[in-house]
C-alpha cells in the first residue's frame, strides 16, 4: 500500500477528532476526541516514518504516547474535581467569568 | 561518534539544577514535618558533588552547588515548623543559583566573536545554546524568582499552598527553558508539554473555587488541543522533509524534493497551534477567562514566562525552520500581529476586572512582539527578546499588586476597587501607575526601550504599516492606563457611595462592600510581596534610565543556530 493512504487515513482520523473536540459537550468524550488527534499525529509519524527509511519518527511516537499519558492524567485530575464542584462533566455549564 | 556519549552537563546545569529542586522539595513533602530526613543527606549529596565538580575544574557551579548543599539543611533549622516557607525558600534558591549558572555558561563565550554570542549545540543538536535560549532562561527564571514570593503569602491566606505548588513552579520553568534551547522536534515537544501539564495544575490550584477550576479546565482543554494541532503539523514536517531537526527542516524545505502541499500543510498547522500558545487573535478567546480564574501569581507567571516560552518557540521554528517559506507566512503573521494589537487595545477599554485587563493587554503585546519576528532580521530578534524581558518585569509588577489589593479585598479586583488607591496606599498605587505606564510603552520606564526597539527594527524591515498600527494600539491602550491611573490617584476612595459589581453572581461581593470602606485603610502587604514587587519596579526604572547594558546583551544575543 502507498504511503500515502496511511497519510489521507491519518487525516481522517484527526478530522473525526478535531470535529468531536469543536462538537461534543461531554468532557469524557472530549478527551476521547484529543487522544484521537494525538494516536492520529503518531500514524503519520510512523508512515513518514517509513517512507524515508528512517527511525527518527518512531522514537518521537513513543514520545507522544507518554506525554499523552501524562496528559489523560492531569485531565482527568481536573475532571473529577470539577464533578465534585458542579456534579456535571458538560463543559456548557454556564461560565462565571464574563467580559 | 556514539552520539550517546554526547552528554554535556554544563549545556543544562541550570535546568539540572531545578530538576533537582523540584524534586527534593517533593520529597520534603511527604516526610511530613520531618525534612531533615530528606534535607541532610541531600545536602551532604550536594556539597559532595559540588566539591567533585569545584575541584573538576569548573569553580563557579561547584561553588553553587556547594552553597545550594549547605543551604538545604539549614533552612528547616532557620525557619522551624513553617514547612511552606522553606519550600518557597527552596525554590527561590534554587532559581537563584539557575540565573548564576546561566550567567556563567554564557559568561565566556559572550565576546569571544566580536562581542556577539557564539551558539553551539549539544546532546546530539538537540539543545542550542544561542541568544534565544539564554534569553529565554533569564526571562523565565528572573519571572519564576518574582512570582515565588510574590505569591506565598496570598497563596497561604487563600489556603490553597500545598506543597506541590513550587515544585510545579520550577518544573514549569525548567520546561520553558527547555522550549528555549530545544533545536528539534521531539525535545521541543516534550518541553512545551513539560512546562503545560505544570501550568494546569496550577492554574486550577484553588480546588475550592469554581473560577479557578473553570479557568484550569479551559486552559487545558484550549492548551490540549493547540498542542494536538501543533503536533500534526510538526508530523507533516517530518513527512515532508524526513528530518526533526528544526535547522535540518530549515535547509531542506525549499527543496524540489518536498512535497509543496505536506509542507504547507505542515505550516499551516503550526502556525494555528503556535497562534493558539502565543494567543494571537483570532486564537487568544482562552486568555482573558484564564487568566481572570488562575490564582493571582499563577497568572503573573503566566502572562511572564509563558509569553517568553511560547514566543521562543515562535522565533525558533520561524526564523530558523521556516525562512525559506516566508513568501507565505510573513502576510500570514502580519494579518494576525495587527488583529492582534488592535483587537487587544480596543477590547480592553470595556473591562472591568483588572485581571481581565491585564489578560488583554497581555495579548496585546504579542502583537508587538510578533513585529520582531516578522523582519526576520538580527535586530529583529534581539528586539523581541528584549521586549520580551521588559514585557516581563511589567506585568508581574502589575500582578504584584493586583495580588496586595485582592488580599485586603478577599475577592476579585475591578476597577471600582482601586477608586482612591492612591490616597490609602500611595506606594502600592505608584507602582501600578509604574507598572502601567511601562506596559503602555511611555518614556523613561523599561517598556518604552522594549516597545522602541521592536518598532525600529520594523520600521528597518519596511514594515512601517505595521508599526503605525502598533503606535495606534499602544495609544489607545495608554489612554486607558493613564484612565486607571487616574481612578487611583483623583477619585476618592470608596465610602459609603460604593457601589459593587459582583461580576460572579454568587453573592460575595456585595456583602464584603460594607467592610471595605474600613478595610481599605489598612494595607496589606508581606514581606515577599513587598521585596518582589519593589524589585520588579526597581527593575523597570532602571532598565528605563540605563537601558544600554541590556540593549547591548540583547544585541549580542541576536545569534540562533542555524
Amino acid at each position: 500500500m502507498p504511503i500515502g493512504a496511511y497519510l489521507i487515513v491519518a487525516a481522517a482520523v484527526f478530522s473525526i477528532g478535531l470535529v468531536g473536540v469543536m462538537l461534543r459537550r461531554n468532557l469524557i468524550v472530549l478527551f476521547m476526541s484529543i487522544e484521537l488527534m494525538l494516536n492520529a499525529v503518531n500514524l503519520t509519524l510512523v508512515a513518514g516514518s517509513r517512507m524515508w527509511g528512517d527511525a527518527d519518527g518512531q522514537v518521537f511516537t513513543f514520545f507522544i504516547i507518554v506525554v499523552a499519558a501524562a496528559e489523560v492524567v492531569v485531565g482527568l485530575a481536573i475532571l473529577v474535581n470539577l464533578f465534585f464542584r458542579r456534579g456535571t462533566v458538560d463543559v456548557d455549564v454556564p461560565s462565571l467569568m464574563r467580559s | 561518534m556514539n552520539p550517546l556519549l554526547d552528554v554535556s552537563f554544563a549545556a543544562i546545569a541550570p535546568e539540572l539544577v531545578l530538576t533537582g529542586a523540584a524534586l527534593v522539595l517533593l520529597l520534603v513533602a511527604i516526610t511530613r514535618g520531618r525534612p531533615q530526613l530528606v534535607m541532610l543527606p541531600v545536602g551532604l549529596a550536594t556539597i559532595a558533588l559540588g566539591a567533585w565538580v569545584a575541584i573538576g575544574g569548573d569553580l563557579v557551579p561547584g561553588v553553587v552547588l556547594a552553597l545550594l548543599g549547605v543551604a538545604a539543611p539549614v533552612l528547616p533549622i532557620v525557619l522551624p515548623g513553617r514547612a511552606t516557607l522553606v519550600q518557597a525558600w527552596g525554590a527561590g534558591l534554587a532559581l537563584g543559583a539557575a540565573l548564576v549558572l546561566t550567567l556563567w555558561q554564557v559568561g565566556p563565550v559572550l565576546g569571544a566573536d566580536g562581542g556577539s554570542l557564539v551558539a553551539s549545540a549539544s546532546f546530539a543538536g538537540s539543545l542550542a545554546s544561542d541568544g534565544l535560549s539564554l534569553f529565554t532562561r533569564l526571562t523565565v527564571y528572573l519571572s519564576a524568582l518574582l512570582v515565588v514570593p510574590l505569591g506565598y503569602a496570598y497563596l497561604q491566606e487563600r489556603r490553597i499552598n500545598r506543597a506541590e505548588v513550587e515544585s510545579l513552579i520550577l518544573l514549569a520553568a525548567v520546561g520553558m527553558a527547555v522550549l528555549g534551547g530545544a533545536n528539534d522536534l521531539v525535545t521541543a515537544f516534550v518541553a512545551l508539554e513539560v512546562l503545560s501539564f505544570a501550568l494546569y495544575v496550577l492554574a486550577s490550584l484553588a480546588r475550592r473555587d469554581r473560577r479557578s477550576q473553570e479557568a484550569g479546565l479551559k486552559y487545558f482543554v484550549t492548551g490540549a488541543v493547540a498542542s494536538a494541532v501543533l503536533l500534526y503539523g510538526l508530523a507533516l514536517l517530518y513527512v515532508a522533509t524526513g528530518t526533526l531537526s528544526i535547522p535540518a527542516i530549515g535547509a531542506s524545505i525549499t527543496s524540489v524534493l518536498v512535497p509543496r502541499g505536506v509542507a504547507m500543510a505542515g505550516l499551516v498547522l503550526v502556525t494555528v497551534g503556535v497562534a493558539f500558545k502565543v494567543a494571537l487573535v483570532p486564537f487568544h478567546f482562552w486568555t482573558p477567562d484564564v487568566y481572570q480564574g488562575s490564582p493571582t501569581n499563577v497568572t503573573a507567571f503566566m502572562a511572564a514566562a509563558t509569553k517568553a516560552a511560547a514566543f521562543a518557540l515562535l522565533l525558533r521554528l520561524y526564523l530558523v525552520a521556516f525562512p525559506g517559506l516566508q513568501a507565505y507566512w510573513v502576510p500570514v503573521l502580519a494579518v494576525l500581529a495587527a488583529a492582534t494589537m488592535l483587537y487587544g487595545a480596543f477590547a480592553a477599554l470595556s473591562q472591568h476586572d483588572v485581571k481581565r485587563i491585564l489578560a488583554y493587554s497581555s495579548i496585546t503585546h504579542a502583537g508587538y512582539a510578533t513585529i520582531g519576528v516578522l523582519t526576520l532580521t538580527r535586530a529583529g530578534l534581539s528586539a523581541t527578546l528584549l521586549y520580551l524581558l521588559t514585557y516581563a518585569v511589567g506585568t508581574i509588577a502589575a500582578f504584584g499588586v493586583v495580588i496586595a489589593v485582592e488580599r485586603r479585598r478577599r475577592g476579585e479586583v475591578t476597577l471600582t476597587n482601586l477608586r482612591g488607591l492612591g490616597r490609602t496606599s500611595p506606594l502600592l498605587a505608584g507602582i501600578m501607575a509604574l507598572a502601567l505606564l511601562s506596559l503602555a510603552g511611555l518614556p523613561l520606564t523599561a517598556g518604552f526601550i522594549g516597545k522602541l526597539e521592536v518598532f525600529r527594527a520594523g520600521v528597518d524591515a519596511g514594515l512601517t504599516w505595521l508599526v503605525l498600527i502598533g503606535v495606534l494600539s499602544s495609544l489607545v491602550a495608554a489612554s486607558f492606563y493613564l484612565r486607571i491611573a487616574g481612578i487611583m490617584f483623583l477619585d476618592d476612595a470608596p465610602e459609603a457611595v460604593a457601589v459593587a459589581v459582583d461580576g460572579d453572581g454568587d453573592g460575595d461581593g456585595d456583602d464584603v462592600e460594607a467592610m471595605e470602606a474600613a478595610e481599605a485603610r489598612m494595607p496589606l502587604l508581606s514581606a515577599g510581596l513587598s521585596s518582589a514587587v519593589a524589585v520588579a519596579a526597581a527593575l523597570i526604572v532602571v532598565l528605563g534610565l540605563q537601558p544600554q547594558l541590556l540593549i547591548e546583551l540583547a544585541g549580542h544575543a541576536g545569534v540562533l543556530l542555524r
